[in-house]
């Protein structure tokens, strides 16, 4: 798929004769791939916070 | 029930079953039928995952749980997020990238067709047997408030699930599944809103928390470690981290609705976003529950809620026994409702003397009343010997039908249905699509065409619609729901893991090693269940270890030449280049 993208650039330019930014196809979008660590620590981040909310949830009206 | 609850019910559930049919109209190859043409996105994914294991088990006996064991049980769930991050990184890819059917079709590449088989055919008894739980508790409702037939409401619900889902497939029951768990969530929180401002005006929010704290049902984390304990945060997070993995990484009804995803990513956002909603949405539910509970200390509770054991009792040679119980119970509310007042005035008045002494006072009181309740349900035991006296399931509908206003009642009710025909539909779909790519296609006709498997799986979805309904006759010897459906697929879910465990991560144990330690594991959870009282949770992490354990003893006893089979076969399947997307 990037390699797609970068060839759409490279036509661009020759046929232009000018130094522009290769552009991403319109029609076919590259997919963003998220930044699954992140997202893994995301889920684990907010595991962590319910436990926290909880236990002081129950602690507060014990 | 009033007109208006009916038009609510009946309307909700006639769009339901007429919406899952012509959205899944289109005619299909097994692909299509069974995969929904591998086309979903994560959003449907994430709602599809979270409504097939959120029955109407889950609206109705959660509550009551609260109420009766206050709000601890959303401990059971904190090992999922963390499950669900391990089978991103892990299942997810290797599922995908085999483009399989089912789950158990990835083992036959790693172990052969026995452990294949083998797991199949647990699943198929352990879910077959679920589906039928999971279809009865609606039934519950309508047979106890509204005197229907028990077994005419069972075929009425099962036939309804069966139609759309014997129809439409995995994609009808995907799409459906997103609006049954917003009509139930919807509910739910409408009923909660109710039950909030049902209590008395001069208790503010706030104090309510205070009196279900001080009475046990806001007792959300519990660190102490007891393996007796059926929940607490360690049993939660060890044993409910195993059971999810098993759940959702190898329970074919959960792995159906990730392989619909159009790509890995697709499926892994499902999943991950299952995790972060799934323990909030737990806690919302079981507080509903608490909030009950605050709202039965200002209005006189019955001493059984399950009406139907109660009028059997009340006619019964222990009539009169019953009666002084329900005096005493009446006694006891007068005297709690004071005591609560007791305390409402001291916290209001910062006295924390005063405080305390009330506290002791209520939870005394609250421990007589139920001693009264035991004693009630262990007479409607002696009645009728082996009735269902748990009255978990009953508590939150009696609220419901009593206090809920009209219309809203019957939204409920909807909601309840649907999250029954959510989870029902995916059990049955899951069930058909094993049934016929794992035993009929694999084992009965490799040559089959598409257009045959198709019939085929439609017509095992009706058989197991039919099997889920007659098992749901012996359900209500089950106790509570909830605990029921979990404490019964803890007893297969751990070896089914370990099996899987083996294939992810070994490359030199083979089908006859894991094949052997499966059956070792699964005698060690019955020997646990039958002969020790280990919390049920802890039965999935025995089942786990002990099956990857004796696989990899038995493992050294296996001749050299079964073992290089197997590790072939491994390397084809974690192979990237031949099963690339």
């Amino acid at each position: 798929m990037s390699e797609g993208v970068s060839g759409v650039g490279s036509r661009v330019s020759a046929k232009n004769h000018v130094n522009e930014v290769p552009t991403p196809d319109r029609r076919h979008p590259t997919p963003r791939e998220p930044n699954w660590p992140m997202l893994y620590g995301a889920v684990m981040a907010e595991l962590l916070l319910l436990i926290v909310i909880f236990y002081a949830f129950t602690k507060a009206f014990a | 029930m009033r007109t208006i609850d009916w038009v609510v019910l009946i309307g909700t559930l006639a769009v339901i079953v007429a919406y899952g049919t012509w959205k899944g109209r289109h005619k299909k190859d097994l692909h299509g039928y069974l995969l929904a043409g591998r086309e979903l996105k994560w959003p449907t994914i994430a709602l599809s995952i979270m409504a097939t294991q959120a029955s109407a088990i889950t609206f109705l006996s959660t509550p009551g749980q609260a109420y009766t064991d206050g709000m601890r049980f959303v401990q059971f769930y904190l090992g999922l997020p963390i499950a669900m991050v391990i089978l991103s990184i892990t299942a997810v890819p290797i599922y995908h990238r085999l483009k399989i059917f089912t789950a158990y079709e990835y083992l036959e590449t790693r172990f052969g067709v026995g452990t294949r088989t083998l797991t199949s055919l647990l699943f198929l008894i352990q879910r077959g047997l679920s589906t039928g739980i999971t279809l009865y508790a609606p039934a519950l409702i309508v047979s106890v408030i509204l005197g229907w037939n028990i077994h005419v409401t069972n075929v009425v619900v099962g036939l309804l699930v069966v139609i759309y889902t014997a129809s439409g497939g995995t994609k009808a029951v995907s799409r459906t599944q997103v609006h049954q768990l917003l009509i139930a969530l919807g509910g739910m929180a409408i009923a909660l809103i109710i039950a909030i401002h049902s209590l008395p005006q001069d208790v503010t929010l706030v104090e309510a928390f205070r009196v279900a704290g001080r009475m046990g049902r806001l007792n959300a984390i519990d660190f102490r470690f007891d393996p007796k304990t059926q929940y607490n945060f360690w049993s939660g997070l060890i044993g409910g981290a195993f059971l999810a993995l098993s759940y959702f990484g190898t329970d074919q009804s959960q792995v159906q609705r990730y392989l619909t995803g159009s790509s890995i990513a697709e499926s892994r956002l499902g999943l991950l976003i299952n995790g972060m909603v799934k323990v909030p949405m737990q806690f919302f539910i079981l507080f509903v529950g608490a909030m009950v509970f605050v709202f039965y200390q200002f209005v006189a509770p019955p001493l059984f809620f399950n009406t139907v054991q109660r009028a059997k009792v009340s006619t019964s040679q222990y009539a009169a026994e019953y009666e002084k119980l329900e005096a005493q119970h009446q006694t006891q509310f007068t005297e709690k409702r004071a005591d609560v007042q007791r305390l409402l005035t001291a916290m209001r008045a910062h006295d924390d003397a005063a405080t305390a002494i009330a506290t002791t006072a209520l939870r005394n009181v609250q421990e007589r009343e139920t001693a009264t309740r035991t004693a009630a349900a262990s007479l409607i035991n002696r009645t009728q010997p082996g009735a269902d006296n748990s009255d978990t399931n009953y508590i939150f509908l009696t609220f419901v039908i009593d206090y809920l206003p009209a219309g809203v009642v019957g939204l409920v009710l909807a909601a309840i249905f649907c999250a029954a025909m959510s989870a029902t539909s995916s059990g049955l779909n899951s069930l058909a699509s094993t049934t016929v790519v794992d035993i009929f296609r694999r084992l009965g006709k490799p040559h089959a065409t598409d257009a045959e498997c198709v019939r085929l799986s439609k017509l095992a979805t009706i058989a197991w619609g039919l099997f889920a309904i007659a098992f749901a006759e012996f359900a209500n010897r089950l106790g509570s729901l909830i605990e029921a459906v979990n404490k019964l697929g803890s007893l297969f879910y751990g070896t089914i893991l370990a099996i899987f465990l083996l294939a992810f991560y070994t490359k030199r144990v083979s089908g006859t090693a894991a094949f052997l330690g499966a059956l070792i594991g699964e005698a060690a959870v019955v020997w646990c269940a039958v002969a020790t009282d280990l919390a049920w949770l802890w039965w999935n992490v025995i089942g786990c270890v002990v099956g990857v354990v004796a696989a990899l003893i038995v493992q050294r006893f296996v001749p050299e030449q079964d073992l290089r089979a197997s590790a072939s076969s491994a390397d084809q399947a974690f192979d990237p280049q031949m099963n690339a997307d």
